[in-house]
């Protein structure tokens, strides 16, 4: 035995996009099919947030926006309760809180760069500031059980209520990092 | 905002009769409370040579050009004064550098008493279509979090069909939107413009 986790498309809706969702089967005595959802290219994802399912791409060029320029490949944000469903080449970061994965905000962002690079995540944090919640922030990481990479980077420097658990990385190591790769533009 | 080193600036500018305008944070805090220290100036293109090279000879200035932005301190007084000049031809588009100058002087900008401000969204524009353009989204955000409305979008967008650069503003907007949501400045789904 082994367990499965499928979409059921609800009959009353037509409005969904083609090529997401893989027919699978249709389960013993029961009149609906059975999905699962492959999100191959952002495109796809895309096409799966307008039908309200909780994913969502992490990319290098949201992260460098909020002011931390760096290049990594697009992770998806996914939600657990969908993770066995998706089929996808994505790097997944699963996500217990569904609406954060579908529609994450700073904090959640914050959270999931925690799996791509703490440091970055921290620097993140710092060089927002002002628009970063920290009481939300501490949410999120308690949360989605995070509270050991939070440490590590020392995220309770912005969200001091975060609980602290096992070692955090000396501060001046992480102070040197907060220093480097600022943000290249010389506009105003 | 800093109009007293503005002014110090400018006046070197004119002493060189040279065309100028102010952008950058200094024209966005005109229109919200924005906090800056940066002096950024556009000037003619006509001008923007001839100046850094009058600059790069006078003793009281350090300057630096890296294409077309030329950074450097001016002292003046015992004060250490830093700016940024810009040439125009790095934001035209399609059109050339002295269209969008004059573009800005005659519909976008505003008198002050240091000289004229381009209107904030330019500013946006500017930061907007430069080729590290998501270097300044953070920019926009901060100024979204000082009270700038997001319909200032509608003018980039206005300007950025005036000058044949739409077809890669939508994308970029469309980035600056989505940050802007998930700093909470915007509304979920917000059906604004952009």
């Amino acid at each position: 035995m082994h367990e499965a986790v499928y979409l059921v498309h609800d009959t009353g809706n037509r409005r969904v996009p083609p090529g997401i969702l893989i027919s699978e089967r249709r389960a013993n005595h029961r009149p609906k099919e059975l999905h699962r959802l492959r999100l191959a290219a952002t495109e796809d994802v895309e096409k799966a947030r307008r039908i309200h399912q909780p994913v969502s791409l992490l990319t290098w060029e949201k992260v460098t926006a909020l002011g931390y320029p760096m290049r990594f490949p697009p992770n998806l944000i996914v939600a657990k309760t969908l993770l066995r469903a998706v089929d996808t080449g994505f790097r997944t970061i699963p996500f217990v809180d569904e609406e954060a994965a579908r529609n994450p905000e700073i904090e959640d962002v914050i959270v999931a760069m925690l799996h791509v690079d703490t440091l970055a995540a921290r620097a993140l944090a710092l060089r927002n500031r002002g628009l970063v919640d920290p009481v939300r922030l501490m949410q999120r990481v308690v949360r989605e059980q995070e509270e050991r990479r939070a440490t590590l980077v020392r995220l309770q420097d912005v969200a001091p209520t975060i609980p602290s658990i096992g070692p955090a990385l000396p501060r001046a190591q992480l102070e040197r990092h907060d220093r480097r790769n600022p943000s290249p533009g010389r506009l105003p | 905002m800093n109009p007293e080193e503005i002014g110090i600036v400018g006046r070197r500018l004119q002493k060189l009769s040279a065309r100028f305008l102010i952008v950058g944070g200094a024209a966005v805090a005109r229109a919200v409370d924005s906090e800056t220290e940066d002096v950024d100036l556009m000037l003619a293109v006509s001008d923007y040579g001839r100046v850094v090279r009058g600059f790069a000879g006078d003793p009281s200035v350090q300057i630096e050009a890296h294409g077309p932005i030329a950074g450097g301190f001016l002292l003046a007084g015992g004060r250490r004064v830093e700016f940024d000049l810009l040439d125009p031809s790095a934001f035209s588009g399609e059109r050339s550098g002295n269209e969008f100058f004059d573009y800005v002087l005659r519909y976008r900008s505003r008198p002050g008493s240091e000289g004229r401000y381009a209107t904030p969204p330019v500013v946006w524009y500017m930061r907007l279509t430069v080729p590290d353009w998501l270097s300044y989204v953070q920019k926009i955000l901060r100024d979204l979090r000082a009270g700038a409305p997001w319909r200032w979008m509608e003018v980039v967008r206005h300007i950025a069909r005036r000058f044949g650069t739409e077809g890669k503003m939508v994308s970029r907007i469309e980035n600056a939107k989505e940050a802007a949501r998930m700093a909470r400045l915007l509304p979920p789904d917000s059906e604004d413009v952009g």
